[in-house]
């Protein structure tokens, strides 16, 4: 799947790329909103948003509800299964293991995300199950676009903190970081 | 007390995972290939050989047999011709910690505090990265690289001793559960909701008293027609996300209604995780769960067929502490580790499975133990394509 600079440069400057993005990222300050972390997709179908969803694992206490995840469940409600032959994902964050395997069993056509996740990412992150040898077919993934403020929503979300973690730890003396380091190696 | 300078010196030498390797070997100990070597002078002296870096003839690049990787290491072995003593080989640390040039800028330094006679010879040699996980391989390891250390651990999963004493503690209820895992699995085949592949979660918080909170089959043909879907069907509707969702679902019910009302309710932000059958229902309502528990952490889940990648991920998001399946799922399973021929999967061919092991990985912030439980068929439901993802 790979990619040269000025195609992956077209990607990240495509208007049509931007603005779905951008309806993702607010979903996210959505999630941030709710105190949930801020992770925010929307799903397109020939250029229209027919999806939406923003993470809802704290809220439902379950540590499955990604945004992926309440999107899709969206769009089963009104679409089969396989309108997602023809549907792309605009997610802020990688998706993680858990939801690539979803994207791929759904045949997803393609996902364009913001930041990378090297905690547990599904797209290259930590594992590549968007490309690995699987009996259904692999879909592309495309990382970088708006990652900057994906990275800030992230991160005013983890200064707060935590009263449901089983042992809190005290934030309160921590400071937004605003600085975003380059990315040296595209991720795809 | 060169150990002690040298430690002061290079402060992520004890960063490095030593745990397995000796630190000071005594000349006898040394593997034969590095005691011949000792013993025609090969070691590196940057008095006498300033240029170049000392080669360990064979090859040191390698991996050790069987995969395990090797990590270089600096050796010095330091020796006071006047003292009389036998000099001692020292393990340092990884060549990725300190370059060899460094190391004699620190030995220099030292100079004044170690006596005159001490001339440190230094090389570098491959030691196994990982420790090894059995006598045998210690001791093998010892005779090829540097004298290592069994210490009955396991670095590539649960510590033998903590599998065993859990396994004696699942033993007495695995039957039971996967026969209703088997039985959800049935209702929601013949009730023509899914595949019939069921999840069965068990709360062992109560000690003694296992008690069963959730029972969910596959619903992926929910509200469709599995003869006009030409994919998987709905993929979040998979019977452990399922079994998952109604955890999540009892702990969120309003204390005052009780199980049964809140299912009569309207309110359904989410139908897969609703019960769908007599069985479902039944155990949803009968049982409780601590409403101040933590997702699934310390549940046990049983499943009748080994779960795909999605599921796998989603067990370890939800921290349970134990995993049990049925049958092997070689082409989509997520939770074995072993790809039987280790040359890693090939679709066309091969039948030995993804190799993921996705319940016990180093890199993920959660790991729980799991096993196959293997019955005679007749107290299975196998499923025949490979292809199926549970």
């Amino acid at each position: 799947m790979g990619l040269d600079d000025v195609q992956v440069d077209e990607i990240l400057h495509n208007q049509k790329h931007q603005e779905c993005m951008r309806a993702a990222l607010d979903m996210a300050e959505q999630a941030l909103a709710s105190n949930e972390v801020p992770v925010g997709c929307v799903f397109v179908h020939e250029g229209q948003i027919i999806g939406r969803g923003m993470n809802d694992t704290n809220r439902s206490l379950n540590g499955t509800r990604h945004a992926e995840f309440l999107a899709i469940n969206s769009i089963l409600d009104n679409y089969p299964p396989s309108i997602f032959r023809e549907t792309s994902l605009y997610v802020t964050v990688e998706p993680c293991i858990m939801c690539a395997s979803a994207l791929r069993q759904f045949h997803i056509k393609a996902v364009y995300y913001g930041c990378s996740n090297d905690r547990f990412g599904g797209t290259g992150g930590v594992l590549s199950i968007h490309s690995d040898p699987s009996v259904d077919e692999p879909f592309p993934a495309y990382g970088g676009l708006f990652r900057d403020q994906a990275i800030m929503l992230l991160r005013r979300f983890y200064v707060q903190e935590n009263g449901k973690a089983p042992e809190p730890k005290p934030k309160k003396d921590r400071q937004l970081n605003t600085g975003i380091p380059p990315l040296f190696q595209q991720r795809r | 007390m060169v150990l002690k300078l040298v430690e002061a010196a290079i402060q992520d030498a004890a960063a490095a995972n030593l745990q397995h390797l000796r630190k000071l070997v005594k000349p006898e100990h040394l593997p034969p290939c590095l005691r011949r070597l000792g013993e025609i002078s090969e070691f590196h002296n940057p008095a006498t050989e300033p240029a170049g870096l000392p080669r360990f003839p064979g090859n040191y690049n390698s991996s050790v047999p069987n995969g395990y990787q090797t990590a270089t290491f600096i050796a010095v072995n330091g020796h006071a011709e006047a003292s009389q003593q036998p000099a001692l080989h020292y393990l340092v640390c990884p060549t990725s910690v300190v370059a060899v040039e460094d190391l004699h800028t620190i030995f220099s330094s030292m100079e004044p505090s170690l006596g005159v006679d001490f001339e440190p010879h230094l090389r570098i040699i491959p030691v196994p990265l990982y420790p090894p996980s059995s006598a045998k391989q210690a001791k093998d390891w010892s005779q090829e690289y540097w004298p290592t250390v069994y210490k009955g651990g396991n670095p590539f999963g649960p510590h033998p001793a903590l599998v065993s004493r859990a396994l004696e503690d699942v033993h007495s209820r695995t039957g039971r559960c996967m026969s209703l895992a088997r039985r959800a699995g049935e209702e929601v085949s013949l009730a023509a909701k899914g595949e019939p592949i069921g999840a069965v979660i068990v709360d062992r918080s109560g000690g003694e008293d296992a008690s069963i909170i959730a029972v969910a089959g596959d619903a992926r043909w929910h509200h469709m027609d599995k003869a006009e879907e030409p994919g998987s069907g709905n993929v979040t509707a998979h019977a452990v996300m399922r079994a998952i969702g109604m955890v999540a679902r009892k702990r969120r019910a309003p204390l005052h209604k009780g199980l049964a009302a809140e299912l009569d309710s309207e309110e359904s932000d989410l139908d897969a995780d609703r019960p769908l059958t007599p069985l479902e229902s039944d155990v949803y309502t009968a049982s409780t769960v601590a409403r101040d528990g933590y997702l699934c952490l310390d549940l046990e889940l049983y499943i009748t067929h080994e779960p795909c990648v999605m599921c796998s991920m989603a067990i370890l998001h939800s921290r349970f502490s134990r995993v049990i399946f049925g049958q092997r799922m070689l082409r989509t399973g997520g939770l074995t580790a072993v790809s039987q021929n280790n040359s890693g999967f090939d679709i066309e061919n091969d039948d030995q499975g993804l190799g993921y092991g996705l319940f016990w990985r180093q890199e993920l912030n959660w790991r729980h133990l799991a096993w196959q439980w293997l019955t005679d068929d007749d107290l299975q439901t196998r499923i025949s394509s490979q292809d199926v993802h549970i």
